[in-house]
């Protein structure tokens, strides 16, 4: 590949992976940290997009709206956490099963409600900084991607930040390594869960606010991007938060790499293939424990 | 010793960075009775873990009646003859008592009728009453005597049980030391995990303490309480 | 084997209606809807082998479903293969799909499987999408032979195929079921490290159920060419197969054979009589909802409830 292109295409790819790691962020959280099994999460990322299109018509900038959103996504991860703890997170042969069928039916309800309230037709929303470029030497660099790696650099500082720094955080972190001892310390461990899910699950508003900005959106889109968050989740090493910054730009870059030589329709299918790929020689992930 | 039927060789775990086992050494003869102690997260289970199979040793080798077992996977080592209980009971929920053990007699069980011995080994257990019901409707005593009876009815020649009398109370403690003492005269050897000192010092032969992943001390029950390390480690002097 | 007795009488007598159907009814339409419910009750069936007897969740039936379609429709293509070979050829095809991601993700946690399945499909719509061989995205049309003798139609004899296809899905699920591999798939499902302590060879459980698992779903699809007389990746990999695969066994009740039926059955007939009524969105709506329904208030389906109220009865 001719040197240029092939700088444009890691540029794009680093900028493409700091979306994908402010996509994958929540899920780091969720699945990384409280091992709950969120597949459903694409699609709330999915309806956040949805929810910036929706007050975008009201003439709301999207990442307002993103951040409007995140306390609304906050109560409702909340509810739904409620709801899984209950049902499902006790021993049992078949609650891994039952939990995963769960969440597959959250998000497939999600979608089709989606498409009876929008239609399948791609969304898009308008903004000041949709459609316009930075040029940087030969390059271009599109405003919107800039605007995805900024978001994506505070998600990840804000989290790992909050992580290690206050109380709750780090009482998050406890829990994902030994519940018994944290419940010795005083803290509430399913309450912590609870904290924490809702956190994941509010991340949607803002990152989805953020899905709508990059690309257009159409309700099936959750699907593609199972395979994206996962990979990034489990490529950083699961609950990792610079991790995921991390792996989010390697999975951009290896996306990019393969659009300009192998095109758009392989594209999708990174993500999947680099995912097995570390299942198979490194599950713990790069930061994992 | 007469020629060991167990050769842990200088095995190490790793969990990132942390070193879970560090160099452990040990032999158990047949039909020994060896108990195991050590404060908690000094690696026990995890040494079981690595014996049973359920984790593969970084380093070092596991050798079974002259065989090399450190590549197997579990359920072949449990044909060769290892069993182990595990520290929180694991019962097969959806099946009842009678069940379960139907399982463990199907699949690893040397030539031995099915459904006939379940009966035969609950009652030995005391558990013959409570054949039909489901795990769930035990008691903690009954599951972990459901947990023996299970290890033993794939017919082991090594028996390795994780705290088995954890949080039992006095009189079931005895009932269960009972049980496993039987089992030892049927020429099983076992090597014991526990934290109640009263179960190790009747039931040991030998006695080796963990600590830090690392064995600190080997001795008969009698000279391990008198030992330096071990008492600097229960006893902090 | 115990208890094959009514079990074989059964099947005898629903291949046997199967045959006189298709002289006595004259109503066309009774075969294509009737192909379609003995369809799901393939697909469900097969999907329960792994899931619900198992533990383990494909996502992506839909994948397993097109790929035995695509795979009659290429042999058709390329050599003009008869009915038997097209269908021996999809069930290889699609049994070797479900060993392959077995053995790349059965070892590791149960999600992980899940999300291959959803890869699998992603990258199988893909390679169809970019074949030309089989119309890649704008499909081909497939022209059915004449019916054999005895048919008036070749839909009659597709019916009567899918009926023996439906009874051998069912015939293998029950023997596993009752078989030692069924007991010990159950241990695994309960509790795997302790399934492999006593001795159950997990991982080779697992692949095998995976692998019979792929091989029936794409036995399900392999007519389905002939059926539709065109075949394109939208309808071919329509969500629909993989929400219904799921939810079919869920709701008639995971862990026996004849649970998937009956939620096969019972979801098949509603979503015709909802999709020509009202719509095909509110019908999938409609699926999604029933499954979180069952999956949240009644696990063990609809046999689990008929056995809960058999035991009220039974105390009263």
């Amino acid at each position: 590949m001719h040197f240029d292109l092939l700088a444009e295409a890691i540029v794009a790819g680093l900028m493409l992976g700091c979306f994908y790691a402010a996509v994958s962020v929540g899920l780091s959280v969720a699945f990384g940290l409280l091992d709950v099994p969120q597949i459903a999460h694409p699609a709330f990322l999915v309806l956040g997009a949805y929810g910036a299109y929706f007050l975008g018509q009201y003439g709301v900038d999207p990442l307002l709206a993103g951040a409007l959103l995140t306390p609304v996504f906050f109560l409702g991860g909340l509810a739904l956490y409620r709801f899984y703890h209950a049902t499902f997170e006790r021993r049992g042969g078949d609650a891994g099963l039952r939990g995963l069928a769960f969440f597959f039916g959250v998000s497939f309800i999600l979608e089709v409600l989606l498409i009876l309230s929008f239609g399948v037709d791609q969304r898009m929303v308008e903004a000041p900084y949709i459609g316009k470029s930075l040029a940087l030497g030969e390059m271009r660099l599109p405003l919107r991607m800039l605007i995805a790696v900024g978001v994506a650099l505070l998600l990840t500082l804000a989290l790992s930040a909050y992580l290690s720094k206050t109380f709750t955080g780090r009482a998050i972190k406890a829990v994902a390594q030994d519940e018994m001892a944290l419940s010795l310390m005083g803290a509430d461990p399913v309450r912590i869960k609870h904290w924490a899910f809702a956190i994941a699950t509010a991340t949607c508003a803002l990152a989805g606010a953020l899905l709508i900005i990059v690309n257009p959106v159409e309700p099936g889109l959750g699907r593609l991007y199972i395979g994206r968050t996962f990979c990034v989740a489990v490529l950083a090493g699961l609950g990792s938060m610079p991790g995921t910054l991390v792996a989010g730009m390697i999975l951009g870059v290896a996306e990019s790499l393969v659009l300009n030589s192998l095109g758009a329709s392989w594209a999708p299918a990174v993500a999947f293939g680099l995912l097995l790929l570390i299942l198979a020689v490194r599950p713990s992930g790069l930061f994992g424990r | 010793m007469t020629m060991p039927i167990l050769n842990v060789e200088s095995i190490s775990k790793h969990f990132g960075g942390f070193a879970a086992l560090s160099d452990v050494s040990l032999a158990v003869a047949a039909g020994e009775r060896l108990g195991i102690i050590g404060p908690n997260g000094s690696g026990k289970t995890t040494l079981i873990n690595c014996i049973s199979g359920a984790l593969r040793c970084d380093v070092g080798t596991i050798i079974f009646y002259s065989q090399n077992v450190s590549r197997l996977a579990p359920h072949r080592r449990t044909r060769l003859g290892i069993a182990r209980s595990f520290q929180i009971p694991r019962p097969f929920f959806s099946m009842s008592v009678a069940e379960n053990i139907a399982v463990a007699l199907e699949f690893a069980a040397r030539g031995a009728a099915v459904t006939g011995d379940a009966r035969t080994l609950l009652a030995q257990m005391r558990l013959a009453d409570k054949a039909d019901r489901k795990p769930a409707e035990l008691t903690q005593v009954d599951l972990r005597k459901l947990e023996l009876a299970r290890a033993l009815a794939t017919q082991p020649r090594l028996l390795i049980l994780d705290e088995v009398m954890a949080g039992l109370a006095a009189t079931e403690v005895d009932e269960m030391l009972d049980i496993v003492m039987g089992v030892s005269q049927l020429g099983v050897a076992i090597i014991m995990i526990e934290h109640i000192m009263r179960a190790i010092m009747r039931f040991s032969e030998r006695v080796v303490c963990l600590d830090a992943g690392r064995i600190v001390a080997e001795a008969a029950p009698a000279a391990i309480v008198q030992d330096k390390m071990v008492r600097r480690i229960y006893l902090g002097a | 084997m115990r208890g094959w007795g009514r079990f074989s009488v059964g099947a005898s007598v629903v291949l046997f209606t199967a045959l006189v159907l298709t002289r006595v009814a004259a109503n066309e339409y009774f075969f294509f809807a009737g192909y379609v419910v003995l369809q799901f009750v393939v697909l469900a069936t097969a999907w329960n082998i792994l899931g619900g007897y198992a533990g383990y969740v494909n996502f992506g039936a839909g994948a397993f479903f097109a790929a035995g379609a695509y795979t009659a429709v290429a042999l058709m293509k390329l050599f003009s293969a008869p009915l038997p070979i097209q269908l021996i050829a999809a069930m290889c095809v699609t049994g070797l799909m479900g060993f392959v991601i077995g053995a790349m993700t059965l070892r590791l946690r149960g999600i992980f499987f899940s999300i291959a399945t959803v890869a699998v499909a992603v990258i199988c719509e893909t390679v169809v999408m970019n074949w030309s061989l089989v119309g890649g995205a704008r499909g081909t049309t497939v022209l059915p032979p004449p019916p054999p003798e005895g048919f008036s139609s070749y839909a009659r004899m597709l019916f009567v195929l899918m009926t023996a296809i439906a009874l051998l899905a069912v015939t293998l699920a029950r023997h596993i079921e009752t078989s030692k591999i069924g007991r010990g798939l159950r241990a695994l499902r309960d509790n795997e490290e302790a399934a492999e302590s006593v001795g159950v060879p997990t991982l080779r459980l697992k692949l095998f159920a995976a692998t019979a698992s792929g091989a029936l779903m794409g036995l399900a699809g392999a007519p389905f060419p002939l059926y539709m007389n065109f075949i394109e990746p939208t309808s071919a990999f329509s969500l629909n197969y993989a929400v219904s695969a799921l939810a079919m066994p869920i709701i008639g009740g995971t862990q026996i054979w004849i649970g998937p039926v009956i939620g096969a059955l019972l979801l098949a007939s509603v979503q015709q009589i909802v999709t020509v009524t009202v719509s095909s969105e509110l019908n999938v709506l409609i699926v999604g909802v029933l499954l979180v329904v069952f999956v949240v208030a009644a696990p063990n389906g609809i046999v689990g409830l008929a056995q809960k109220l058999h035991k009220r009865w039974q105390r009263r």
